[in-house]
């Protein structure tokens, strides 16, 4: 399946684009896709608070993902 | 009513106003956010913003249900930069109507620190030479 990544902020920057596309097998949650993301960009480990959102929505625990969903990494907001 | 609006162009006060303003209000709280010159002894020229707006949105939703539920209120606004915002600029107008004043205060104050806690937006401190992300609390 696929899934969208958005990267905000210095997640951006650290991955060096704000969206990419990824493919994961299928029953991939999102802790599962936290670690493929840190083995790729491994400069995520110094981002030490992330939060993912799974379709706009923050996520509290790990969930299932699906195909065609939107994840974003969204390092510690400062809007204001 | 509530008006929402993520832009790249100024943002206008009065507009923010006329959507707060209603015979049943007796008061009105608007708090303006500008774009300061310096941030810990650094001067700072610009700031910029990155916004996830479509989720931006759905918390701005999300906080003026909280505020719809906790204080007699009748209209809440937030008008927020993206983009590069020069120094003395408005970052961020935030707004509440209700028929009296003192909830109006309480609302806009819970409104602009919930806008900084769970709304996804990032400000990058731009300097003479050199950028940073703002890290909260930093």
């Amino acid at each position: 399946m696929k899934v969208k990544i958005l990267a905000f902020g210095l997640a951006g920057e650290v991955i060096g684009k704000r969206s990419l596309e990824v493919e994961l097998r299928d029953n991939t949650d999102t802790d599962l896709l936290k670690e493929h993301l840190m083995l790729s960009y491994p400069d995520l480990r110094g981002l030490l608070n992330f939060t993912l959102a799974v379709n706009q929505s923050y996520i509290t625990s790990a969930v299932q993902l699906r195909d065609g969903d939107e994840v974003a990494i969204i390092p510690p907001v400062s809007g204001g | 009513m509530m008006s929402f609006l993520i832009s790249d162009q100024s943002l206008d006060v009065k507009a923010v106003e006329s959507v707060l303003s209603d015979p049943e209000c007796g008061g009105i709280v608007l708090f303006i956010g500008n774009v300061r010159n310096s941030t810990a002894n650094k001067n700072v020229v610009a700031l910029e913003f990155e916004v996830y707006e479509p989720m931006a949105i759905l918390e701005l939703e999300k906080i003026r249900d909280e505020i719809f539920s906790r204080w007699n209120v009748k209209h809440v606004a937030l008008h927020h930069r993206k983009g590069r915002v020069d120094v003395g600029q408005s970052a961020v107008i935030a707004g509440i109507s209700a028929p009296h004043r003192a909830e109006a205060f309480e609302a806009c104050a819970y409104l602009m620190n919930r806008l900084k806690e769970v709304v996804p937006i990032w400000k990058k401190e731009i300097f003479d030479h050199g950028e940073v992300w703002v890290t909260p609390h930093a």
